[in-house]
């Protein structure tokens, strides 16, 4: 009788565990053969501790049961809860990180334009036309963005405008997301990174746009 | 009268009879073969350095959660999760819950209700192999259920503190770059004209969610600028910048943040 219960336990608990898990989750097959195999403890500490099994011991192997049972329950559903919080936190700070770095990068361009504009004695050149001064080969959609991190680096600094009065220039995550994940990033991705900065004789205004 | 022969040797029935039982010998010879499997051909089916056998399989799936927001954090593509990773799962549900109590419950039914055996029979050896597999579940479980708010509460308190201090570096980053276009703008535009005096941070700057920032000094070439968090009393970061409007130095971090 103990082979039977030995294998059918395995044998059940194990095709729940795989019926039921998904190639991505580890949780679902997990959560699901855990309650099948809370049910066949619960049903195997019945059976095993029937007549003539002493009572007193019977109780104890019941709620030493229903005592681990539930201590795995919460466990389980604790530690689920916080390595789904660790990460959410993961992504957050990448994209905490792609917002640090993109923000360091977008002001050099447009500071170092707005200080040559105002040194000019004259002001004959417009802003646009000292942007294409300081960036050479200026073009909208051109990527400026200096790679700093090696080859997994993949930020952009997107040209958006140059006009006579403006400059704008929208940098952009490509892995990292953003708030909205609805939101349509420059590129044509979805719910990256994006940040915004204008630049006009006044200064630089800045927009974290996602 | 006869004296009586005694008949020793082999021959009779009590001497004939195997020390195991038919039971005993079941198992010993299907976990050998299962082992054999195992060693002999766990290498096609995964790597056995990913094979790793823990008595609470919940850490195991929890890993693969984190391991998973890793492979995000940079830029890969989610793979899906290795056999080893779901045997090793399985293996420590397996043990925990129906292994080790049925090797237990059943061990000590027959020490019960059975007839009285050697100190090495085959339920006392079972027994203490279900105490020893059932209380390695058991304890790792209980423990890591009575630890584990107190881990997630750290955790998340730990998370907070640094998540502040970093909203105020990137608040005092944005003020320093404020401070410099200041410095660069010509008087007529509201500017320093070359000089970081008369720069105050801006009333959409001074206030960044539960962080304050305010000028501690300013000079023709340097400014310093200190954050305060209003969620941490008495924490905060203090910087000073050149005249490229760069970080000249260290940054000092107070109260809790250091």
């Amino acid at each position: 009788m103990a082979y039977i219960w030995f294998v059918v336990g395995a044998v059940v608990v194990s095709a729940v565990f795989f019926l039921t898990g998904k190639s991505l989750d580890p949780w679902p097959g997990l959560d699901a053969a855990t309650i099948v195999a809370a049910v066949y403890l619960l049903a195997l500490s019945v059976y095993t501790t029937r007549k003539p099994f002493p009572l007193k011991s019977r109780i104890v192997v019941l709620l030493f049961c229903v005592g681990f049972v539930v201590a795995a329950g919460s466990f389980s559903m604790k530690f689920r809860e916080t390595t789904a919080w660790q990460k959410s936190q993961l992504l957050k700070i990448l994209g905490v990180i792609q917002k640090g770095m993109l923000n360091s990068q977008l002001p050099d361009h447009l500071l170092a334009t707005l200080e040559k504009y105002h040194r000019q004695p004259a002001k004959k050149k417009t802003i646009g036309q000292v942007f294409k001064e300081v960036v050479p080969g200026a073009t909208i959609g051109k990527n400026i963005y200096r790679q700093e991190g090696g080859e997994s680096d993949t930020l952009k600094i997107f040209i958006a405008g140059i006009a006579d009065d403006e400059v704008v220039l929208i940098g952009q995550g490509t892995w990292g997301k953003g708030r909205s994940p609805e939101f349509k990033n420059y590129d044509g991705k979805s719910g990256m990174v994006q940040e915004r900065a204008v630049l006009t004789v006044k200064g630089v205004t800045y927009e974290s746009q996602n | 009268m006869n004296p009586k022969i005694e008949v020793s040797g082999a021959g009779t029935n009590d001497e004939k009879k195997s020390e195991f039982s038919p039971m005993f010998l079941r198992w010993l010879i299907s976990l050998t073969i299962v082992t054999l499997l195992f060693v002999f051909l766990g290498d096609y089916v995964f790597a056995r350095d990913e094979l790793r056998f823990t008595p609470v399989p919940w850490t195991i799936a929890g890993g693969v959660v984190i391991e998973q927001g890793l492979e995000l954090f940079s830029g890969r593509q989610l793979k899906p999760i290795s056999m080893a990773y779901r045997i090793s799962m399985l293996a420590g549900l397996l043990a925990g819950f129906v292994f080790g109590p049925a090797l237990l419950l059943f061990s000590w039914r027959r020490l019960l209700t059975g007839p009285k055996r050697s100190m090495l029979s085959p339920p006392l050896i079972g027994f203490v192999f279900g105490v020893i597999f059932l209380s390695m579940c058991v304890l790792g479980t209980v423990a890591g259920a009575i630890m584990a708010p107190r881990v997630a509460a750290s955790m998340r308190s730990a998370q907070d503190l640094g998540e502040n201090r970093d909203q105020i570096i990137g608040g005092m980053w944005r003020v320093s770059i404020d401070a410099y276009q200041y410095k660069i703008l010509p008087k007529n535009y509201d500017g320093g004209g070359g000089s970081y005096r008369g720069y105050a941070v801006p009333p959409s700057l001074q206030k960044l969610e539960t962080n304050e920032f305010v000028v501690v000094s300013a000079t023709d070439t340097s400014v310093t600028i200190m954050g305060s968090s209003t969620k941490y009393p008495g924490a905060g970061v203090q910087s000073d910048y050149d005249r490229q409007g760069k970080l000249h130095g260290r940054i000092t971090f107070m109260g809790s943040f250091k």
